[in-house]
């Protein structure tokens, strides 16, 4: 039912052209570029390589620049960086660009530290544990 | 609470019939806001059910991204200069699209690719099999991570509609639904005072007028009697028959 009917809007609607920044350390940066999603416009690029000893007014003032770049839909970010700037994010809820936390080399993913996860089990509370686990099992 | 918490609205014919249309209304708009709910529930349920698999599923990807990452930096040597130098165009891009339901915008993410592929001739001397093998586990990845913003996103707005959508619901179920039944309860018991007074003077009335009609048939009863006779009795007893008694 649902298949049929998204077929059906398609093309109409597409907006397309949009970039996928990345903030993190330097090892998942190159990893991303080599799949092919940076880009240079300009001088400006759509990722920043910031350290472990990057701090979070470094973080926080890449983040606002690719935050006003409107060619720009998501922003992924490395768990490191963004544990920095969690206050940020837990307050984040636009649309447009989406911020998405992303394991990285050294920390790999860990669904406890997840602010959507939390959020998951938040809205379905105890129920959700079960629901979590058949899933994640 | 309690009776007094109702409209304040005249107690009248009209206002009885403009409250039973609003309640009709009432009603109605409850029973389509939570059939939007449950509409909303619906997708939710499904979208965080994708969300765990998903999220799940990118946590391996990116692990084997990672790894892959340094098989091919073993084979090649150290490249990440010559990469973050050689940025030029982006090869994956995404597209959005708006994605509607019940009424609630979600926005679907989905990437494309777009040109061809900026590192081919980038001057990475060695390893091209294990750089090949790096980048389509990169690219599976953003696959992965676009497919996620698109749910997670939806997710968000799909919490933030559904808690709006329920409280509406037990809005109208709770409070003006109560609201407007008290106040046409209030309209009808006034309305029955009303007609009750209207029926006592109504009465009321009757009986003053009978008692006038009495009273009139009886002045013109002693008339008509004087009448038939008015000169005899003028001329026989000359009206004062009071004092015979």
């Amino acid at each position: 039912m649902e298949q049929s009917r998204s077929v059906h809007s398609i093309a109409e609607q597409y907006t397309e052209g949009h970039l996928i920044a990345l903030v993190g350390e330097e090892d998942t940066i190159v990893g991303f570029l080599l799949a092919g999603i940076g880009e240079r416009t300009g001088k400006e690029v759509n990722f920043a390589v910031v350290g472990h000893e990057a701090t979070e007014e470094e973080i926080m003032s890449h983040i606002e620049r690719f935050i006003v770049r409107e060619d720009i839909a998501i922003i992924l970010v490395t768990f490191e960086a963004a544990a920095k700037i969690k206050q940020f994010l837990v307050h984040y809820h636009s649309f447009l660009p989406v911020i998405m936390e992303i394991p990285s080399k050294y920390h790999g993913y860990n669904p406890d530290e997840d602010e959507i996860m939390a959020r998951l089990i938040n809205a379905f509370g105890s129920s959700s544990d079960e629901h979590l686990n058949t899933l994640t099992k | 609470m309690s009776g007094k918490d109702r409209l304040p609205i005249f107690p009248s014919r009209g206002a009885q019939m403009l409250m039973k249309s609003r309640l009709k209304g009432a009603q109605k708009g409850h029973s389509l806001l939570k059939k939007k709910a449950d509409a909303l529930q619906m997708r939710f349920r499904m979208i965080l059910g994708k969300i765990i698999e998903t999220k799940t599923l990118m946590g391996e990807v990116m692990k084997e991204a990672a790894f892959s990452l340094a098989e091919a930096k073993f084979a090649t040597g150290d490249f990440n200069q010559v990469v973050l130098q050689n940025v030029t165009k982006a090869q994956l891009k995404i597209r959005t699209k708006k994605d509607n339901v019940a009424g609630v915008t979600l926005p679907v993410f989905e990437c494309y690719q777009d040109g061809t592929d900026t590192y081919e001739l980038a001057g990475l001397a060695r390893g091209g099999q294990k750089l090949a093998e790096l980048k389509k586990n990169y690219q599976s990845a953003i696959k992965l991570l676009v497919e996620l913003a698109s749910l997670q996103t939806s997710f968000v707005t799909l919490d933030d509609v559904i808690k709006i959508t329920n409280r509406r619901v037990n809005a109208i179920e709770h409070v003006i639904i109560p609201r407007i039944e008290r106040t046409l309860a209030y309209i009808i018991s006034e309305l029955d005072e009303l007609e009750r007074e209207e029926f006592y003077r109504l009465k009321k009335i009757q009986d003053k007028k009978r008692i006038a009609r009495k009273k009139q048939e009886e002045e013109k009863a002693a008339l008509g009697i004087t009448e038939g006779g008015q000169y005899a009795a003028n001329l026989l007893d000359e009206g004062d028959e009071d004092i015979l008694f």
